[in-house]
């Protein structure tokens, strides 16, 4: 009788040890400054995972992920400013908006492959670019929306950036769970079917058009999410973060972080976020370092950071195992 | 055992272009059958088989699978209503491991859409362990279950041509397209190749194969179908269509 | 007439801008030929033809044919050197890398411009000295006129080259078939780089040529890059006449539509017109030829 191999377990040891580093971090970090790098590392995460299951698991190039990202801000600051809604309904319209466009564009686009599926994400996110900036009635132009309302949680606003961390950690473990949830399923089976070859997919009763723009308006409602929570935090938007410059960053995460590995996207955000952050005294140098991080990183490391690590950790036991057993015998 | 018939295709034609890759052709299968497609190169024995399996539409013509209409549909569709395939180079997913890959060829067999994955609700993370073991149980059947947890594309060749094909039968088709599954097989692996689809067939499905190796395809088949430059140019046992003047022609050029 | 002369002067404008988008899409074109790569460091190319120009001026004192000559050069030789690190990722890349290796080339570029000169705009002399000249009521600066025939040249010359010397003909084997001009004995890797090096050269020409009208920055590589790339697909990915149509094509549409439609939208008609070519006939206007996309 052979040896029955144990269906592989899901892995959640991660998410309690995350969760505690989040509770327990905000005490070692003394500045503001600091916090609020940790609150755009937990919204670049969100931002991360759903590119990562729409780029990394099923294989669909996206250079316009920031559209996403600014249509939730925006599709907030509107209706927090201009009808004086909560925050809340405004985070929520802000999902629903960002999907929404996403289910509207996504059919057509999604049937693009390669080059030309980057491209038309490419266009669609300088369109609603030019939108932000130009269409000024709506959008406040190159000035933006200022003066968004907090969010309140049972009459207490967040305004302090340490309060905030919380709510969107809060928030990036929920995206975080569900994400992990979709790939460790049927769903993230033919997700990662329809990347592997579509034509055996379909052969297999996977309708590849429907999972394609599922996941392509599920990521774009996590973008919606973490544009909701971008613009209340720092209470104002205008059109900057939200370019083609950006849409890059964030595939420049996703490649880094690891393409196909959930926990590779908070890595990749952590280390960009921060990346960022520490050259932003170094304008110039910023946008070089960029480029050639890069180019290395895909040159030498295609399977991104964290599956490299796991890579080399396994080697290294593995060489180790033989070692031993070439000892023992 | 029934006489119904499990697939027929009429008239079906192909032009891509100005170039007429089928032309006119039917035939139907039986459940519990080997039929095989044969033919010199450029026969349009692999467009047929894509057209069967929905990946072209035909010209015109039909085709129906168990008296519906296939010629029409999408293929995920075409795969609902019992058809499974293999591929001529083995289409295996290479980022995923030996038992996911036949995991996925049980998506039909079970439940679970983007939000109840999402949110991990009742039906799902009991349907998980249903199909991990179900997937174990075929990968038993084909020797594999040793390797279940490697990575698909590090099988050797043959392996994987086991791997694709168990992986086609997880849903459990009336109907197995396998599109030369002997190419790159040597003839131990192609003989181990021969029993499984002849176990296949004893299990009542309709298999229709479409390959070059001669001594495989008249040693398995039942029926034979014969095409050159499009046409069907004969049909019958594999001793009949052996002897056939019009097939000899075909693939020498001059008579014997 | 007043509407007359308007749209006049719309055409003849959107007939400049077109030639560099032309020039533009020619560089995207021959790449994608040649290696199936979209390069996105071609509008950088742009932007070194013209930034360099301007430092040989000023900094070297160099007369100005000889500056945009050299920076021609230097730009063909960079281009040449991305093409090699290019060919390296061509073995086992996906589209993703490729597209992600030219964008990090393309950011490299750029940052590499703005520490050495800057961010602030900087002036290219016009050719030649001279007002306006007026045609039909509309008028055009002598800088347009050279445009227009420079970019005639350019695109005649890169059209013999292909089609009547053996060292184009040779490219083209190796963009329709490796394996083919491998066996007949084309080094097909050395033909990647040239693509990549003659791509780079007529960008920078095209950099050359317009930064007397629009100026030299840092930044201006990316949407002239980005638009030549609409125009490129416009006509037709890795078709020649295809750029060129599809530049003059864009150039007159986003002129038009900027004069009399809307002038605040005028960026957003070239990715309107890709995406519109995308979703209905992505091989473009005159279809170029398509690889296959797996």
């Amino acid at each position: 009788m052979s040896v029955k191999t144990p269906m592989p377990k899901r892995v959640l040891w991660p998410f309690l040890l995350l969760a505690i580093v989040i509770v327990v971090l905000p005490r070692f970090v003394r500045s503001d400054y600091y916090m609020g790098i940790l609150v755009f590392i937990g919204i670049n995460t969100m931002l991360a995972l759903g590119l990562n299951l729409l780029m990394g698991y099923t294989g669909q190039v996206s250079l316009g992920h920031a559209a996403f990202y600014g249509i939730g801000a925006y599709t907030t600051a509107i209706l927090t400013t201009t009808l004086k809604w909560s925050p809340w309904m405004g985070l929520v319209a802000a999902i629903l908006v960002s999907g929404l466009v996403a289910f509207v564009i996504g059919r057509p686009i999604l049937k693009l492959k390669g080059h030309y599926l980057a491209m038309a994400t490419l266009g669609f996110g300088m369109i609603v670019g030019i939108v932000f900036v130009q269409y000024s009635d709506l959008t406040g132009g190159t000035s933006g929306i200022s003066g968004l309302p907090p969010f309140s949680i049972a009459g207490h606003e967040l305004v302090d950036d340490r309060q905030y961390y919380y709510l969107v950690w809060a928030f990036a473990l929920l995206v975080l769970w569900l994400s992990y949830n979709i790939v460790e399923s049927r769903v993230g089976r033919a997700l990662r079917a329809v990347h592997g070859s579509e034509v055996a997919a379909e052969s297999m009763g996977v309708d590849t058009v429907k999972y394609k723009v599922q996941v392509f308006v599920l990521s774009a409602m996590f973008a919606g999410l973490a544009g909701a929570l971008y613009a209340h935090s720092v209470r104002f938007v205008n059109p900057n973060p939200f370019d083609f410059r950006f849409s890059v960053e964030l595939v420049v995460i996703v490649v880094i972080g690891g393409m196909a590995s959930v926990w590779g996207s908070i890595a990749g955000a952590t280390v960009i976020t921060i990346l960022d952050q520490a050259l932003q005294g170094f304008q110039e140098g910023e946008v070089v370092v960029y480029g050639l991080i890069l180019m290395l990183v895909l040159i030498y490391m295609p399977l991104g950071l964290t599956k490299t690590m796991v890579d080399l950790v396994a080697r290294r036991r593995f060489a180790k195992d033989s070692a031993a057993r070439a000892k023992e015998s | 055992m029934s006489e119904e018939i499990i697939l027929e295709a009429v008239g079906v034609t192909k032009r891509f272009g100005g170039l007429t890759a089928v032309d006119e052709v039917s035939f139907s299968i039986k459940p519990r059958t080997i039929k095989a497609l044969i033919g010199p190169n450029g026969a349009g024995k692999s467009t047929m088989l894509n057209m069967l399996s929905g990946v072209y539409r035909p010209t015109s013509g039909t085709i129906r699978m168990k008296g519906k209409r296939i010629d029409n549909r999408k293929p995920y569709q075409i795969a609902a209503l019992g058809v499974g395939r293999t591929f001529q180079t083995v289409h295996l997913f290479g980022n995923m491991t030996v038992v996911e890959n036949v995991m996925v060829g049980l998506h039909m067999k079970s439940r679970g859409g983007i939000l109840n994955s999402a949110l991990r609700l009742p039906p799902v993370p009991r349907d998980e362990k249903i199909v991990f073991e179900r997937a174990m149980g075929l990968l038993a059947k084909v020797g594999l279950e040793s390797r279940a947890l490697e990575i698909a594309t590090n099988l050797p060749y043959g392996q994987q041509r086991m791997l694709e094909t168990a992986r086609a039968m997880a849903s459990e088709p009336a109907l197995l397209l396998l599109d030369e599954p002997a190419a790159g097989l040597s003839s131990k692996e192609a003989e181990e190749f021969a029993t499984l689809i002849q176990m296949i067939k004893e299990s009542g499905v309709a298999v229709l194969v479409v390959d070059h190796d001669m001594r495989l395809i008249m040693d398995i088949s039942d029926e034979v179908v014969v095409l050159d430059q499009g046409k069907k140019i004969a049909e019958g046992t594999p001793l009949e269509v052996q002897n056939d003047k019009a097939v000899v022609l075909a693939y020498l050029g001059e008579e014997l | 007439m007043e509407l007359f002369n308007q749209i006049l002067q719309y055409v003849l404008t959107g007939i400049t801008v077109g030639s560099i988008y032309a020039i533009i899409a020619l560089g995207f074109s021959l790449i994608y030929s040649a290696t199936g790569i979209i390069n996105f460091a071609q509008g950088e190319f742009v932007m070194l033809g013209a930034m360099i120009s301007v430092a040989l001026i000023g900094k070297g004192h160099l007369p100005m044919p000889l500056a945009i000559v050299l920076a021609v050069l230097i730009t063909g030789l960079l281009g040449g050197l991305l093409g090699r690190s290019a060919v390296h990722r061509l073995k086992k890349a996906s589209p993703i890398s490729l597209i992600i290796v030219t964008i990090g080339a393309s950011t490299f570029f750029k940052g590499c411009a703005m520490i050495l000169w800057g961010k602030d705009a900087l002036p290219l002399p016009a050719f030649s000295a001279g007002d306006s000249i007026n045609i039909g009521g509309a008028s055009i600066v002598p800088q347009s006129l050279w445009i227009l025939g420079i970019t005639c040249v350019v695109l005649l010359a890169v059209f013999l080259f292909s089609e009547r010397t053996i060292f184009g003909k040779a490219m083209r084997a190796s963009a329709v078939n490796k394996h083919g001009a491998a066996l007949v004995g084309i080094d097909v890797n050395s033909m990647v780089v040239w693509a990549f090096s003659i791509s780079a050269s007529i960008g920078a020409v095209g950099g050359a040529i317009i930064a007397p009208i629009t100026m030299a920055s840092y930044d201006m590589g990316m949407m002239l890059g980005l638009k030549g790339f609409c125009a490129a697909i416009l006509g037709g990915l890795g078709s020649s006449g295809g750029a060129i149509a599809g530049g003059l094509i864009l150039g007159l549409v986003e002129s038009l539509g900027a004069g009399l439609i809307s002038s605040s939208y005028k960026d957003a008609i070239a990715f309107i017109i890709l995406l519109i070519i995308l979703l209905v006939k992505p091989s473009g206007l005159i279809g170029g030829g398509a690889r296959d996309e797996r």
